[in-house]
């Protein structure tokens, strides 16, 4: 058995090193995290030792003796010099699980400093630790040999930090600007190549001295800017930061009075930087970034130019950010951010906000296109097409050969098709056009479906569907175009004397009463934000239209009753292992003078109540028979009726 | 030894961004694994217990890589969109996502978002 190997100078094996790594101050560590927590909550009852105080306490405390301090021994100190983890000496911070760890301790203290009740408890608890901390930085800067060696030496930077972490509980914004500031100063002179000039250093004990005796103020509300002042991420901030300047700069860079045309890298850029800035610095700089984005969709969307004074103002914002905190006080940084949101105000297209783009939303009911405002946009998206949607997963596997499917995906593509070109999408609208003519000759001529062409199609489409709902720009895959092409061009010379068949009684009957109930289902849908797909079938008996309109109005209560049940909820779908989109298929069956009808839902909640049934029989017309209500477990819910003779 | 697979998976490329919203699910208790790339997520999802996703992607966007884990029914996503759309939210909830949150996301949000998955936290 071999012997572990022993350190040439220490003699320690690296068993006993084990025992010092990194890994193990960091699980003591972790340790104490959960003891604090587990105390907090002891203490939950006690008046004295309220929660959110002790909890600022202890983390306050494992805070400090995280900090990045790297002249201190702590983690990954050498075997020699491992200490208590109470004392004040702080860990290295190569470890990354340190870091995040500082991270986690830091959030924590962000949202129980965001708290009103526990900021004021946790002021109250940590004034006498920062003015020790003020103190102890007293004396060691009246011994202070000024050298940057000595900042580090003298335990100044460890007890600096010490005393940033607990100014941020300081109720007084001023006091924490003041504890800031005093600590920029206390480093630069210690920067200096030189030492410095007595009256510098006896003006900064001085102001030490004043901030230790300063009391302090009650607590104020909560300030937001206290979450950028403990996040530790300006180095992260910066990296990308210069990352979109490299990109920014650029698609700026035009002349004065050229006007900059939108892109989507430039829109992802602003985007980012809304977030970024968000995060890091939360205020008006971040809100003016998100109102630039906001503006920039606007133009992109609507294909126009943007103007040479947002081009100018995004490049004075872009200044402002990269400038950082240090150069701008806080306090022009706020006004250039307001002033620059009003510019961008004045800059929005006035016609946006109640612009109007000819959406043929009503396409399939009569085909004079309506009007409707921008956002039916985002409703024609998420309300219209989920056979769609789904049709690339599983349909043409299992149901390549369900005409009525076929019906409802023919009458989607063309509502696309017709969407995509209002919004002026143009490779949406060419591919809808494509499948609708290869659909097109697929019914007439009578021949198979190509399924591998059109599983890799709606593969494409639903892509760019994905594309257009994140207002992205729209690529399509060229080989699916180009294959596509080629077999309309082969299909279409092979049967010159192709002939348009007329629709059978069956499926005029079944499209009218999708006509007539698809408004009602799209408002349920829009109410109960469920996707859901309406499926109408019919046999040959021909139905007026008068009859499918008391049909309809006879089944939008049972359809109320399905698409409003909280069953129908995704989560319960998706534990079900249901496809998210909801499938209501409504049958029609006449014989005798008698028609029959019924609804199929795939769900499979309960049963309506016996006073549920009661109301939904009596919400049906005179005429009806008694409604039946059954379960098939597995399958779904499924209600019938008949309606005896209906006028005509 | 053994490492045990991470309990959420973040897809954003800022890392930023992805630093905050890792720390944030950390305060909550959950393992959290960033990865880089769509593939990276796809090949990880299976086994983790939930998958953050930012919305606006440089190479791709949220709503694909939500339908694509949906299609793998490897791990609920939740999508993270700064647009404030409602297409977001509807087309994501189309696309297979479990939950859409809005930025500037919050750790109440979080916290109801994985009461609504059923993610369970470390104590």
């Amino acid at each position: 058995m071999t012997q572990p190997a022993k350190h040439p100078k220490t003699g320690i094996t690296q068993q006993g090193r084990s025992a010092y790594s990194p890994q193990r101050a960091l699980q003591r560590c972790m340790r104490q995290l959960v003891q604090a927590r587990v105390s907090a909550l002891a203490c939950r009852d006690a008046e004295a030792n309220e929660e959110p105080g002790v909890l600022v306490v202890r983390l306050a405390r494992l805070q400090t003796f995280l900090s990045a301090d790297r002249t201190s021994s702590g983690v990954g100190a050498p075997p020699g010099r491992q200490r208590s983890a109470t004392t004040a000496n702080a860990p290295l911070v190569s470890d990354p699980l340190v870091e995040l760890l500082r991270w986690q301790i830091r959030l924590e203290l962000v949202e129980l400093a965001t708290e009103a009740p526990a900021l004021s408890r946790a002021a109250a608890l940590l004034r006498p630790l920062l003015q020790q901390q003020l103190e102890t930085l007293g004396r060691l800067c009246a011994a202070s040999l000024w050298t940057p060696a000595h900042f580090i030496t003298s335990g100044l930077a460890r007890h600096w930090r010490q005393a940033h972490v607990l100014a941020l509980f300081c109720p007084a914004e001023a006091s924490r600007r003041a504890i800031a500031g005093l600590e920029a100063d206390c480093l630069r002179l210690h920067l200096n190549a030189s030492l410095p000039e007595a009256a510098c250093t006896a003006g900064l004990l001085r102001e030490l001295a004043r901030c230790v005796e300063q009391p302090f103020v009650p607590p104020l509300e909560p300030d937001p800017g206290v979450a950028a002042a403990l996040l530790d991420a300006e180095l992260l901030f910066a990296a990308e930061l210069s990352r979109y300047r490299q990109l920014l700069t650029p698609m700026l860079a035009i002349s004065p009075h050229e006007e900059l045309e939108p892109a989507e890298q430039l829109l992802t850029v602003l985007y980012k930087l809304a977030w970024v800035s968000e995060a890091c610095r939360p205020g008006p700089l971040a809100l003016a970034w998100r109102c630039a984005y906001q503006l920039c969709s606007e133009f992109w969307f609507q294909h126009r130019a943007l103007p040479p004074e947002v081009n100018a103002g995004l490049q004075s914002l872009l200044a402002i950010t990269a400038a950082g905190p240090a150069e701008n006080a806080p306090d022009s940084a706020s006004q250039a951010a307001w002033l620059y949101q009003t510019q961008l105000l004045r800059q929005w297209p006035i016609d946006a906000a109640d612009a109007s783009l000819p959406i043929a939303l009503a396409a399939n009911a009569a085909d004079a296109p309506r009007v409707v405002s921008l956002e039916a946009v985002p409703l024609l998206l998420s309300d219209s097409f989920a056979t769609l949607v789904e049709v690339s997963r599983d349909w043409f596997a299992a149901r390549a050969s369900h005409t009525a499917d076929l019906t409802s995906l023919l009458q989607e593509l063309a509502l696309l098709e017709k969407g995509a070109a209002a919004v002026k999408v143009w490779s949406l609208e060419h591919l809808c056009t494509l499948l609708l003519n290869v659909y097109g000759l697929v019914e007439r001529d009578g021949i198979a479906l190509p399924i591998d062409l059109l599983t890799s199609a709606h593969v494409d489409l639903v892509r760019l569907l994905d594309q257009a709902a994140a207002w992205q720009e729209t690529s399509p895959d060229a080989a699916v175009i180009d294959a596509l092409q080629q077999w309309i061009a082969g299909a279409a010379a092979s049967r010159p004397e192709l002939t348009i068949a007329a629709p059978t009684p069956a499926e005029v009957a079944a499209a009218q009463l999708y006509q007539a109930l698809l408004v009602y289902v799209r408002t349920l849908t829009l109410v109960a934000e469920k996707p859901v797909r309406l499926h109408v079938d019919a046999d040959n008996e021909v139905l007026p239209p008068q009859v499918v309109l008391q049909v309809a109005e006879a089944l939008k209560p049972l359809l109320r009753f399905v698409l409003l049940d909280n069953a129908s909820a995704a989560y319960s779908r998706r534990a079900a292992h249901k496809p998210l989109v909801h499938t209501v298929s409504i049958h029609l069956r006449r014989e005798a003078g008698v028609l029959w009808i019924m609804l199929e839902e795939d769900n499979e909640g309960p049963l309506p109540t016996p006073a549920q049934t009661r109301q939904l029989q009596r919400s049906l017309p005179r005429t009806a028979g008694a409604l039946g209500c059954e379960l098939h477990p597995g399958q779904g819910r499924w209600f019938s009726f008949t309606l005896a003779e209906v006028s005509e | 030894m053994k490492r045990s697979l991470p309990q959420a998976l973040i897809l954003d490329d800022s890392p930023v961004l992805s630093l905050v919203l890792q720390a944030q699910l950390e305060a909550e208790g959950l393992t959290v694994r960033a990865v880089g790339t769509e593939a990276e997520l796809l090949q990880q999802a299976t086994g983790a217990a939930v998958a953050f996703v930012e919305l606006q992607l440089w190479q791709c966007n949220g709503f694909r890589v939500a339908r694509r884990v949906a299609g793998m029914q490897a791990c609920p996503v939740v999508l993270i969109s700064g647009t404030g759309r409602r297409t977001d939210l509807h087309w994501g909830i189309r696309a297979g996502a479990a939950v859409v949150l809005t930025r500037p996301v919050t750790l109440r949000q979080l916290r109801q978002a994985l009461q609504t998955l059923g993610v369970r936290v470390a104590a």
